[in-house]
């Protein structure tokens, strides 16, 4: 049981920087792209 | 005399079929759920949903309460609050629309602004993954007290979210979900409490001093309404079982911030969000039986939840003060901690904290930016948690 909360520890840890990263550039992405079209 | 008998045991059958040891545990009951309406009126500790609980607890302790479903003389006799249970959390449902209600109050704005706040997000919930580790220690050593479905039941705490917590304690059906929810709601209640001193433990003056400039910038109308929808997807392409969770707080936030349904956005905050917080209340409350509550590990729960939230913070405060080894624009530590999803409280306690420090130090809107990001970060948290450990 220990081994298997060991291994959801660190995969969970990795997942949710993973997904908070990702969207982290999507944001970026959005917010880059919506400057864009303001100013055009 | 045989009429007198009759009578007593007319009236008062219910208490007569109480052993001795079952008057002592729903006495003990009706003190807790005393004391959850005291901690919520008189302390102001999370009223809306421990006083419901609280008051719940003294309903579903009565003998023979007719509020829970009972069998008597072979006779199934369906209660209100059982049948509640079944109608919306069993099915995850109250949970959830609560969730549309949560989505429409948050405003990402001080988020997107300033994108990497997210991760300090990410950083806070180590408290989860930390405690489901120690839970399931714990359970191995002495069989018998929690399964790995327990452990990411009671871990879950450390989500600081009540909506999280049910959806995936019901999820794994634990028998600890009363525990579970009393620890998360007192502690979430208690963050003004509990965060200061780990925070002072792990950081020195100087940086609990360190100022962080703040310039307002728009964020394009267009990002507040895509953010929403690429939220759901990258989360629920990731981790499929989370789609509801983060989907509905998504959805939430798309009423708020499409400027088309504000009608629909101002009743999901307000009315549905209160007419479920009522429901949700009182219903979890059947969880709080005396032979559901009063276990031993319901005392090892409220520890692992305590152990959950100090874990959180300084997961997020040690994150910051990494991210200060290789960041030129240095981010005061303390902010970290806000990656909690105790909002707003924990960004106010920080803001606090870094003006008694410095009374010219305002970390208001960046602790703020953190903290919705915490909110993002612990539902998905709860998802990959549901991903990870099957039933």
């Amino acid at each position: 049981m220990v081994m298997e909360a060991l291994r959801v520890l660190v995969f969970g840890m990795l997942g949710i920087f993973f997904v908070m990263s990702v969207i982290m550039v999507a944001i970026n992405v959005l917010c880059a792209l919506g400057r864009k079209g303001e100013d055009s | 005399m045989e009429l007198v008998m009759s009578f007593i045991r007319a009236i008062l059958g219910s208490l007569l079929s109480l052993s001795g040891p079952d008057a002592v545990r729903m006495l003990v009951m009706w003190a807790i759920g005393g004391i959850l309406i005291y901690l919520a009126v008189k302390k102001d500790m999370e009223p809306t949903l421990l006083l419901p609980m609280g008051f719940g607890a003294i309903l579903v302790n009565l003998p023979l309460s007719g509020a829970i479903t009972q069998v008597i003389g072979g006779v199934t006799e369906e209660g209100a609050l059982s049948t509640l249970f079944a109608a919306g959390i069993a099915n995850e449902l109250f949970p959830l629309i609560l969730f549309i209600g949560i989505g429409a109050m948050i405003d990402f704005g001080p988020l997107l602004q300033n994108p990497k706040l997210l991760l300090f997000g990410a950083a806070a919930q180590f408290g989860i993954f930390f405690t489901l580790l120690l839970t399931a220690a714990i359970g191995q050593a002495f069989p018998g007290t929690f399964t790995l479905q327990d452990a990411a039941s009671v871990s879950i705490i450390g989500a600081a979210d009540g909506p999280t917590a049910i959806f995936v304690a019901n999820y794994y059906g634990t028998k600890y979900m009363g525990a579970i929810l009393v620890a998360a709601y007192s502690y979430m209640a208690l963050v003004p409490i509990i965060q200061p001193p780990c925070i002072r433990l792990i950081t020195t003056q100087k940086e609990r001093r360190m100022r962080m400039p703040y310039t307002a910038s728009d964020v394009p109308k267009s990002v507040r309404i895509l953010f929403p929808i690429a939220v759901s997807v990258i989360a629920g392409l990731v981790a499929p079982r989370s789609v509801s969770l983060v989907g509905f707080l998504m959805f939430g936030n798309l009423l708020r911030e499409c400027g088309v349904l504000d009608r629909l956005s101002e009743t999901a905050r307000d009315t549905l969000a209160n007419l479920v917080t009522i429901f949700l209340g009182i219903t979890v409350a059947v969880k709080m039986q005396a032979d559901l509550f009063l276990t031993p590990q319901t005392i090892l729960i409220m520890c692992l939840g305590l152990f959950a939230f100090v874990f959180d913070t300084i997961g997020g405060v040690l994150f910051a003060k990494f991210i200060n080894l290789f960041s030129k624009n240095k981010v005061n530590p303390m902010i970290g901690a806000c990656g909690i999803s105790a909002f707003p409280m924990s960004s106010r306690v920080v803001h606090k904290m870094g003006l008694a420090e410095d009374n010219q130090n305002f970390l208001l809107m960046h602790a703020t930016g953190v903290n919705v990001g915490g909110q993002i970060a612990s539902v998905i948290a709860g998802g990959l948690v549901l991903n990870l450990i099957g039933k």
